[in-house]
């Protein structure tokens, strides 16, 4: 039984939102727009605290709609989880017998499970009061359904896991934990090997002691005890080197780790990174091996907040195969570009903090054509992953550009890094391509277009995509035909003149219309990028009055976008 | 978990295990059939404990229902959610509940089931249209049975025309129900032949649904099937589809006594041929005596359109005297009938509730009613009530209905006549739903503030009943504090007004306000207590009777009819006598005709009551008229 949609009213920070789940989701967006938040909402929506009718919720959990309101202002808190049959026949039949009063079929015949939880200020009561219901296809309450044993039910069947950011071997490695205890509390070993375990670890506990002479000693004093006080029958005292039973024995087992050195440690003492990727290996093998499944047509689903934490990037990139390979439905919140990288780009979510709340943008698979597609999951996805987290991509053409408009901006002040402003070269992939893309992600851009025909060509097709909005915040073209020819004329020709190759010869004078595109002919070796780095020196040596206007203005811009 | 199965006799552990594909058992009156439904939904159950499929018992009536599970409950107290056992209408509106949506029938529909309600949306229907200036008459108001036949007939309005000769009439009746229907739609409401209807219609055009149910209810037990009309046949079969192998039916055709509605002996055949199902006869008598046992055989093998051809109803286990049989004749009926009183006033007094008048008419039974009233023995005769009469039970009964319906007028209606009765404070329907207007239509808020406005002229528990508990009906459907806080306010009233020209209003109350609590009690059982819903209680509620259960050592008065499925030590059939059983109506289409043949299975159905004594009188004249002994008494051979 697969989650597919969710719907979030008035919780926390979430004002409403509408997310579509596939059966692995990665959740994107910048610091507190809300990923935990949706996280949260699933796992308390299929936790028992859905249940109770009062204190299901803390107060922090409703939306607050500005400084001064108090939680419950806002209106009804409500969760709305969809479940759907992606064919028919997908649900096995005993969870339809289970949940028989609850499930609605859509006009193609395909199960639906709408379970709505909502909790709400009662004035009279002074209290929130959480409720919850299963619903037809117009949210209309079915009776039938209202019955306890109806959502102990689903909750037996969707069973969820959450594996939060912190993650900590003390605690997940302890016989506490969720996904260690299992395998000491209930060990698969058969009857008749416990008892001859057993049966030797109390035989080599006496050893242990016997060979222990003074232990022997504390243990005939202490039998003395017995005398004075009456304690109980025989064998009152006796001393556990090593405990007795199987299930004390396992209690104390832990995990060691072997070391760089080879030396065994306990996973505790290794690094955090270790620790952290041996906590969601955990996990898999806690998933693999089905303990906990209080039903054979259990499916779990697996909340994983930023499995990146502590991992180099090559670990993070190797985990993904891992993470891919389990059948269990999986949302993951990232911050990971390198996650990124290995994910395919329609299991994208990327939330963005708007004025009307938070957004949720994703790909859809019809807007870029297959070869649009491939272009960007190797070019965008494959290897700068950490563009899907930026506000504002400042697009231009190659690495001349790059180097110009990122040292302008630091030359002008202008921070765009912590504006969320990525600089990305297009000449690859395709503008038109790389701006479906940002515009599907709800990604804003801004591009810088040569003034020559190609240019020209590439500014063209970005206006068609502008969608009514402003060319001038979106579209900068060249009045020369490159960049080369715009510094040249900008003031930085002579950077150009002392590279001119010895066998040239330039056959116009200065100030003539043909002087500054011989000069540029007449390069010697790979000249763009140096010459440019060496523009940016003369700039950083006569200071900021030398920086070019139109330069300034497009890197103003990307920033002006960073706030839409 | 295992059960004890060996109280059963062969052929009754044969159909609790049967196991090979679908099973038709034919059943005689007294052979153990509601044992042996309960002990095989037991039996499935017990023998598949981590499965979670379930059962579906279908029964003809609610007592039937309320029966079964009471004694499935018994044989395993420890499962209730994995059987469904319910009526054909219980069960058509869990359909419509869960799937309506594809017809636009919202879940929280109200069912009709006073036949008054029904005329009333009906003429109500036909006056807006006359108001539109369509072409009706206030004549057409009179077409509702015809309309409904044709509901229960499952025939579709396309096809009016084919099975009414008049066009015109068809053409009108065709445009009638659609009228009916969209007027039912505005009230959400449904009453009991749409209800199975359209969940036919649901079943048969959206397979989906007709597969989630085979797929829950892989099983389904049908009792009395003899009974079932057509549409619930076609309920049955659209449920089972092309997989009839967990079809499991209980039938016996010499007793069906439903033919007025629907009911016919050849069903039984068409659902054996239609699901190739095998036959497995239930023969031993365990409930009759075995002098009463063979009239009966004497009797019905006069009948010739019987599935169990030339069988015997069987031996009897049972005990008794052999001289367990009476037939005495009077010479009038009054006679007649203060003999039986006498008779039956010579017996114990704990021995009187086991003891049954049975009668054709429910006019020869009151008249032994009557006679029984005279001479002091406490009776009763089951007058089945769909709706609570006294005012207070009618005031929160309309109350719910409008709390969960906010814009039905005819709760309304009946909420401010009640409210009259018990506060005399007179709200005007009309004022009502205008000042609903300011609240989005909800009269049943319209409906309090109107009467706090009033609030000089109210008791104070009822001012009360009307501020905390009304508003959180209001804003949440918690009905429970509105309900206890009703009877408070009820039981001051009538200690107030015993005296008064208002007590009349409470004339029914004690005997209603116990029936309402059985029957809350009953579905709380049922649904949970903490999450049972107003819309389900009310659903529930519509489906139950609401008559009150008979007072302590009270001879049952019963017609025949009411009979069916029960069984008494000892039974005093009346008015055995020509034109009165068989009636009149009957012997006037010929002695062989369809109408004396179930007759003379209603005779069958009630000689096959007993279990100790038998005692069939009549009187010599009816109505001033004389009247010959029932042919059925030659035919029993007591003549």
């Amino acid at each position: 039984m697969r989650l597919r949609k969710v719907l979030i009213e008035n919780f926390r920070g979430l004002k409403h939102l509408e997310l579509d789940l596939d059966d692995i989701t990665i959740l994107i967006g910048e610091n507190n727009c809300g990923k935990t938040s949706v996280l949260e909402a699933i796992r308390i929506a299929l936790s028992r605290a859905a249940m109770r009718r009062i204190g299901s919720f803390e107060d922090h959990d409703y939306h607050l709609a500005d400084a001064t309101s108090s939680p419950g202002d806002s209106g009804t808190l409500q969760i709305i989880l969809e479940f759907i049959e992606g064919k028919q026949g997908e649900w096995p039949v005993e969870v339809i017998q289970g949940l028989a009063d609850a499930v609605v079929l859509d006009s193609s015949g395909l199960y639906h499970l709408n379970f709505v939880l909502s909790s709400s200020w009662d004035k009279s009561l002074k209290e929130f009061i959480t409720d919850w219901n299963f619903v037809d296809a117009n949210r209309k309450v079915l009776p039938k359904a209202k019955r306890p044993v109806v959502i102990g039910t689903l909750q037996n069947f969707v069973s969820v896991f959450y594996l939060t950011a912190l993650r900590d071997a003390v605690r997940d490695f302890s016989p506490k934990s969720t996904f260690w205890g299992p395998f000491l509390r209930n060990p698969s070993i058969p009857d008749a090997i416990k008892t001859q375990l057993e049966g030797e670890l109390v035989a080599l506990n006496d050893k242990i002691i016997g060979a222990e002479q003074r232990l022997k000693q504390v243990s005939n004093s202490l039998e003395k005890a017995q005398k004075i006080v009456s304690l109980g029958q025989k064998d009152t005292v006796s001393i556990e080197a090593i405990p007795s039973r199987i299930w004390d024995m396992l209690s104390r087992a832990q995990v060691n780790v072997a070391a760089v050195t080879g030396a065994s440690l306990p996973l505790v003492k290794h690094g955090a990174g270790t620790q952290s990727l041996a906590t969601i290996f955990l996990f898999e093998s806690f998933l693999a091996a089905g303990v906990n499944k209080p039903d054979p047509h259990t499916s779990f689903f697996l909340q994983i907040e930023e499995p990146e934490v502590h991992l180099h990037p090559s670990a993070i990139r190797s985990l993904w195969p891992t993470l891919a390979a389990s059948p269990e439905q999986k949302i993951i919140a990232t911050h990971s570009g390198d996650l990124l990288s290995e994910v395919p780009l329609t299991a994208i979510r990327r939330l963005k903090r708007t004025t009307n709340g938070v957004e949720v943008r994703r790909l859809d698979p019809k807007a870029l054509s297959p070869e649009e597609t491939r272009k960007a999951q190797f070019h965008i996805r494959r290897h700068r992953g950490e563009l899907f987290f930026a506000r504002v991509w400042l697009l231009h053409e190659g690495e001349t550009e790059y180097w110009i408009l990122s040292e302008i901006a630091r030359l002008a002040g202008i921070p765009i890094e912590e504006n969320g402003i990525r600089l990305v070269e297009y000449a690859n992939v395709g503008l038109a391509s790389l701006l479906k893309l940002a515009d599907q992600f709800g990604i804003q851009w801004h591009c810088l277009c040569d003034g020559d025909q190609q240019g020209k060509a590439n500014a063209t097709a970005a206006s068609a995509l502008l969608n009514g909005r402003s060319a001038a915040d979106h579209i900068s073209v060249l009045s020369e035909p490159d960049i080369e020819h715009f510094l040249c004329n900008t003031g930085f020709g002579g950077v150009y003149e002392g590279n001119i190759s010895s066998q040239s010869t330039i056959t116009v004078k200065p100030g003539h219309i043909d002087y500054w595109p011989q000069v540029l002919k007449s390069q010697q070796g790979k000249f763009k990028v140096p010459c440019a780095i060496k523009v940016i020196q003369a700039i950083e040596a006569s200071g900021t009055a030398a920086i070019p206007n139109f330069l300034v203005q497009i890197v103003s811009r990307a920033v002006a976008l960073s706030g839409v | 978990m295992s059960l004890e199965l060996r109280q059963l006799n062969e052929s009754q552990l044969q159909a609790v295990t049967w196991s090979e594909g679908p099973l038709l058992v034919l059943a005689g009156p007294g052979s153990g059939k509601t044992s042996v439904l309960a002990h095989r939904i037991a039996h499935i159950i017990g023998s598949s404990p981590d499965a979670r499929f379930r059962i579906l018992g279908l029964t003809f009536t609610n007592k039937a229902a309320m029966e079964m599970r009471e004694r499935v409950y018994e044989l395993i107290p420890s499962v209730t959610d994995r059987a469904n056992l319910t009526t054909f209408h219980g069960f058509a509106a869990d359909v419509l509940r869960q799937h309506g949506s594809h017809l636009g029938i919202s879940p929280d529909f109200s069912i009709l089931n006073a036949d008054e309600d029904r005329s009333e949306i009906f003429s109500d229907a036909i006056e807006y249209a006359i108001q539109r200036g369509e072409l009706y008459t206030e004549q057409d108001k009179a077409l509702l049975p015809l309309l409904t036949n044709l509901i229960e007939k499952r025939v579709r309005e396309k096809d009016f025309e084919r099975r009414i000769r008049d066009t015109d009439l068809a053409f009108k009746l065709a445009s009638l129900s659609q009228l009916y229907r969209r007027e039912l739609q505005q009230h959400n409401a449904l009453d009991f032949p749409l209800l199975i209807s359209l969940a036919c219609d649901l079943l048969s055009d959206f397979p989906a649904a007709a597969r989630h149910f085979r797929l829950v209810y892989p099983q389904i037990c049908v009792d009395e099937f003899q009974d079932t009309n057509l549409s619930q046949f076609e309920l049955l079969t659209a449920l089972v589809g092309t997989d009839p192998s967990g079809l499991f039916v209980v039938a016996d055709d010499d007793q069906i006594v439903y033919q007025w509605n629907g009911a016919s002996p050849e069903r039984i055949e068409d659902l054996r041929k239609k699901f190739n199902m095998s036959t497995l006869e239930l023969p031993q008598n365990y409930r009759c005596p075995a002098s009463i046992i063979e009239i009966a055989n004497n009797l019905i093998s006069h009948n010739s359109n019987r599935t169990k051809q030339g069988l015997p109803v069987g031996k009897s286990n049972g005990k008794g005297s052999t001289n367990a049989i009476r037939a005495l004749s009077f010479i009038s009926p009054e006679q007649e009938a203060s003999w039986i009183a006498k008779d039956i006033a010579s017996l114990p007094i704990e021995a009187r509730e086991f003891c049954a008048v049975l009668g054709r008419t429910r006019n020869l039974v009151e008249g032994v009613a009557n006679a029984l009233s005279k001479s002091g023995v406490s009776f009763t005769t089951s007058v089945k009530k769909n709706e609570f009469l006294s005012s207070p039970m009618k005031w929160l009964h309309s109350m719910l209905r409008l709390a969960n319906a906010r814009g039905d007028r005819e709760q309304l209606r009946k909420a401010c006549s009640a409210f009259y009765d018990l506060e005399g404070v007179k709200l005007v329907p009309k004022d009502v739903l205008a000042a609903s207007s300011a609240m989005g239509g909800d009269l049943f808020r319209a409906f309090i503030t109107e009467a706090l406005a009033r609030r000089s002229s109210l008791d104070s528990e009822c001012i009360s009943l009307l501020m905390v508990p009304a508003q959180n009906l209001a804003d949440r459907m918690q009905y429970q504090d509105f309900v206890t806080k009703s009877f408070e306010w009820f039981d001051v009233l009538k200690s107030n007004q015993q005296s008064s020209a208002t007590a009349e209003s409470f004339t029914d109350y004690n005997e209603e306000s116990a029936v309402w609590h059985n029957l809350c009690d009953s579905i709380c059982s049922r649904y949970g207590a903490e999450d049972l819903s107003l819309n389900i209680l009310l659903q529930e509620l519509d489906l139950m009777p609401k008559q009150a259960p008979p007072p302590p050592n009270a001879v049952r008065c019963y017609t025949i009819h009411t009979a069916k499925g029960m069984e008494f030590d000892h039974v005093y059939v009346v008015g055995m006598a020509e034109d009165l059983l068989p009636s009149y109506q009957s012997t006037r289409r010929g002695a062989t005709s369809k109408e004396v043949e179930e007759e003379r299975r209603s005779c069958f159905v009630a000689i096959t009551r007993t279990r100790k004594t038998l005692t069939l009188t009549r009187s010599l004249t009816y109505f001033g008229y004389p009247k010959r002994p029932s042919r059925f008494l030659t035919e029993m051979g007591l003549a």
